[in-house]
């Protein structure tokens, strides 16, 4: 490894700017239809049946109901769909921070779980810590900067 | 009642486009920054003198690229560096097993940490202050519980330390 020839200086910025552009182009691509979803799911009162619908379990973590979407979002595809989510819905600075970390801890469960499996590691434990630690950070998160509920 | 509808689409379509206008206008610069600086002497150095304590997580020195191609560009971006790795079998299940837990908790840190740190931040010190917050936490809370499985496991857990570092 310590007599990898370094690349040049050329090579590194194209190689970066090649990353860069895959990575504007998923989140171009993710983030556009999520904001229309969402327009239209607000329109069609589908994002209140959602909020009413999991505001119980929301409120252990002092997120309003309509958050569940986001962190479902998240875990199922990715953080540029629960990103774009978040901020077509609006959310103060302590839910976005405690969400942020939730979700940080896991997200895009599927593909991120197959890589694992695929590099050999013990993805069923992986998977189960994720999400048992993703509530408990969560739950510490919310208590840290959330408000308590009137 | 369609052109009502029509409007509304495209409403939403260019609210997210210039969100992620937003997003890109930052993340552009700081993944090419990350592949301009990666590859230089500096950070092969700054590598070296982390290594010692690659093995209280329970990681032998082959490890570290894996675990910084994950750390820096996430687990699927990273899965280009990270799969051939695991294939040439320099790494055994226990190590991978360290390498994995740790890369659950903490991976993406550019990019991850700034999608959600700057929703809703007022300034750019805030997003800072925020993204410094999620990436401190998640590094945090990636060493402790490595670590802690390390001392868990005990000296099972170091079996390819033993063998004293494989690279001159």
């Amino acid at each position: 490894m310590a007599t990898t020839p370094v690349p040049a200086m050329r090579v590194r910025l194209r190689r970066g700017l090649s990353r860069s552009r895959h990575t504007c182009w998923v989140l171009f691509r993710v983030t556009v239809p999520t904001f229309v979803a969402m327009d239209l799911l607000g329109r069609l009162g589908a994002i209140e049946t959602i909020g009413r619908l999991c505001a119980p379990i929301m409120s252990l973590f002092r997120l309003p109901g309509e958050t569940a979407i986001v962190v479902l979002l998240a875990y199922l595809v990715n953080v540029y769909s629960a990103a774009a989510a978040l901020g077509s819905l609006g959310a103060t600075f302590g839910q976005v921070t405690t969400l942020g970390l939730m979700l940080g801890m896991a997200h895009a469960l599927v593909v991120e779980t197959l890589v694992l499996k695929t590099a050999g590691a013990r993805f069923g434990r992986l998977l189960l810590y994720r999400l048992v630690m993703s509530a408990l950070v969560g739950w510490t998160a919310s208590r840290l900067f959330i408000g308590a509920p009137q | 009642m369609t052109s009502v509808i029509g409007q509304a689409i495209l409403e939403s379509a260019l609210s997210g486009a210039l969100f992620s206008l937003k997003v890109a206008a930052v993340l552009v610069p700081a993944l090419v920054l990350y592949d301009l600086l990666a590859p230089s002497p500096l950070f092969a150095r700054w590598g070296r003198r982390l290594e010692p304590w690659l093995g209280r997580l329970g990681m032998s020195p082959p490890c570290a690229m894996p675990l910084a191609a994950g750390v820096f560009l996430g687990i699927i971006y990273g899965a280009g560096v990270i799969l051939p790795i695991a294939e040439e079998k320099t790494i055994g299940p226990d190590e991978l097993h360290s390498v994995g837990l740790f890369l659950c908790t903490c991976h993406a840190v550019i990019e991850d940490t700034f999608l959600f740190a700057w929703i809703g931040a007022r300034s750019p010190l805030e997003v800072a202050g925020r993204m410094l917050l999620l990436a401190g936490v998640r590094l945090t809370l990636a060493v402790a519980v490595t670590g802690g499985r390390r001392l868990w496991l005990g000296p099972r857990g170091g079996t390819a330390l033993a063998a004293g570092p494989r690279m001159a």
